[in-house]
């Protein structure tokens, strides 16, 4: 069940970072706020063989480019590979301008923590969110 | 028929879905056709479930860890195809949310139930493991995560059967080689531990053109079939007469376990039939007539509602009670009967993560090699229907002004 925070929080980090680039970044930045960083996303995550993974994210995600707070643009990498990009829209940025000072009081490290973030190569989040502790599944293949 | 299935096929519980039609409400109002039932779904389920774990441990034969659990698993996995959807209700869709109201409980919880309850033991001297097949069709616990996604994904082999017999039955020539498809699935993953795999397709042309038919196809049926208009609104109205009259002993025994394994359609609406007069106008398929009319359709996008975080969090999490709240509202707001307005939040459907084997080169998905697959963005739409002659009595600008002060304002 995600609530209202949820939402305010993804706008913020989003709009902190200016622009996410890629599916799999949005999901492994996001595990890495949640677990390492402990910032209250209630995304449920699960592990599996491309790392932590939250189908209410994705569906979150849906429901704000729907909204119109969210736009998805598609990058061509050199590889041939398409990647999906997420930006705040217009709508979006005036739902972050109206909480920012309120998150940036109530967590004062999530702006930092997303820039840092957003420095990072691809390879290095998915391997830190694998690493991270908290996710059931993940906590039971470290333990064996 | 598979030797377990045959000593327990004459339970009630199980012939119960022979009187239930697949296609529920639908079934009534614009398919009269589609008579096929939740029965006729259920053995296709299986036998394909089946013939998928076959084909998967044929694939990845080298992965000596996984064909072993896979090849162990089958009457499990044919299980958990055969009675995934038991735990459905009469009109099943229709009467979803209000079983979640009534009970808590979804259908999955339902089909749990049911099996730990009803089926007899004697299935599992069988060897089907009762507690393997409930985490198959609800996983509670990762470590079915792999096995889950033969029934439950989005190239689960319910999907497969539901389209195929669906567009049959009312009459759409929709189709595509369900063999060939088949073959194009693939486990992706560590072969040494089944729980980190995913089920996904193998990453050539052929795969992905096999699977763009299916995604269009079953994008079509929903447009065409599953959210069709009248059956749609014939829906929420019987959701409608279930929710005022919930609290009547009638109603909730419906949905106590002993009475649902018994219940079927016709048994549905005979007892709602029998609570009185005021449930016959919310009965469409009983005379078309009375059914609701649309007096606001408009998709939910900011240029025309400003929604706040609170709506979007509900939206995401139960749009049917977020739905029924705005009915209430609604009718409150401009001063009429409870339920003489239904508002009806529809998210359309956008195919979910469908992972192609190019592990090599790290992660791909469907989405990232079909244009097809792209363009198929997510919309949210908001309906209002309403009673004819409350209808004729309101500007429809009232309507709109009402839902957008209540999207606005929602807290």
């Amino acid at each position: 069940m995600i609530t209202a925070d949820d939402i305010v929080l993804l706008i913020n980090f989003i709009g902190n970072c200016k622009k996410v680039e890629g599916r799999t970044r949005i999901q492994k930045d996001i595990c890495i706020l949640k677990y390492e960083d402990k910032i209250p996303f209630n995304f449920d995550f699960a592990s599996n063989y491309y790392g932590p993974y939250s189908h209410s994210l994705s569906e979150t995600i849906d429901v704000l480019i729907a909204a119109d707070l969210l736009t998805e643009n598609i990058t061509t990498l050199k590889t041939g590979f398409k990647r999906y990009d997420y930006k705040l829209t217009k709508a979006g940025q005036k739902m972050y301008a109206a909480n920012k000072n309120l998150i940036e009081h109530d967590f004062p490290v999530l702006k930092s923590k997303a820039l840092k973030l957003c420095t990072l190569t691809i390879a290095d989040v998915t391997t830190r969110a694998k690493n991270c502790s908290g996710i059931p599944s993940l906590d039971r293949k470290k333990a064996k | 028929m598979p030797h377990w299935l045959v000593g327990i096929k004459d339970e009630q519980a199980i012939r119960r879905m022979i009187s239930i039609r697949q296609l529920g409400l639908k079934a009534y109002m614009d398919f009269p056709g589609a008579i096929h039932t939740r029965y006729s779904h259920a053995l296709g389920t299986m036998h394909l479930a089946g013939k998928m774990t076959e084909l998967l441990s044929s694939k990845v034969n080298s992965k000596q860890g996984i064909v072993k659990n896979l090849k162990s698993n089958k009457d499990n996995i044919m299980a958990a195809g055969f009675f995934h959807d038991i735990g459905h209700a009469p009109f099943s869709h229709a009467a979803d949310y209000v079983m979640k109201t009534i009970t808590g409980k979804s259908h999955e919880d339902m089909c749990g139930d049911i099996l730990k309850q009803i089926i007899p033991s004697e299935i599992e001297k069988c060897g089907i493991n009762k507690d393997t097949v409930i985490n198959m069709v609800n996983p509670k616990d990762d470590k079915y995560q792999f096995l889950s996604q033969i029934i439950n994904s989005p190239l689960d082999c319910d999907k497969l059967d539901y389209l195929l017999r669906d567009a049959y039955h009312v009459g759409l020539k929709y189709s595509f080689d369900l063999d060939l498809f088949l073959r194009s699935y693939t486990i992706i993953g560590n072969e040494t531990s089944i729980n980190e795999c995913i089920l996904g397709l193998d990453s050539t042309q052929q795969a992905v053109i096999t699977t763009e038919l299916f995604v269009v196809i079953w994008k079509s049926m929903y447009d065409l079939v599953y959210l069709i208009q009248d059956s749609r609104i014939a829906e929420k109205m019987l959701e409608k007469a279930f929710l005022l009259y919930r609290d009547y002993e009638e109603i909730k025994c419906l949905f106590e376990l002993q009475t649902f394994i018994k219940g079927n359609d016709e048994s549905m609406l005979v007892t709602l039939r029998g609570i009185g007069t005021d449930t016959q106008k919310f009965l469409a398929m009983d005379n078309p007539k009375r059914l609701y009319q649309v007096a606001l359709e408009k998709e939910l996008r900011e240029k025309d509602y400003k929604m706040n975080a609170s709506f979007m969090a509900k939206l995401h999490n139960d749009v049917d009670a977020l739905s029924d709240e705005l009915s209430i509202k609604l009718a409150e707001t401009l001063e009429k009967e409870k339920y003489d307005f239904i508002c009806d939040i529809i998210k359309s459907k956008t195919p979910n993560k469908i992972n192609l084997d190019s592990s090599k080169k790290g992660e791909e998905e469907l989405r990232m090699r079909s244009d097809i697959v792209r363009i198929i963005k997510p919309k949210i739409v908001m309906k209002v229907y309403a009673n004819a002659e409350v209808l004729h009595s309101f500007e429809k600008k009232k309507i709109q002004e009402a839902i957008k002060h209540l999207v606005e304002d929602y807290t």
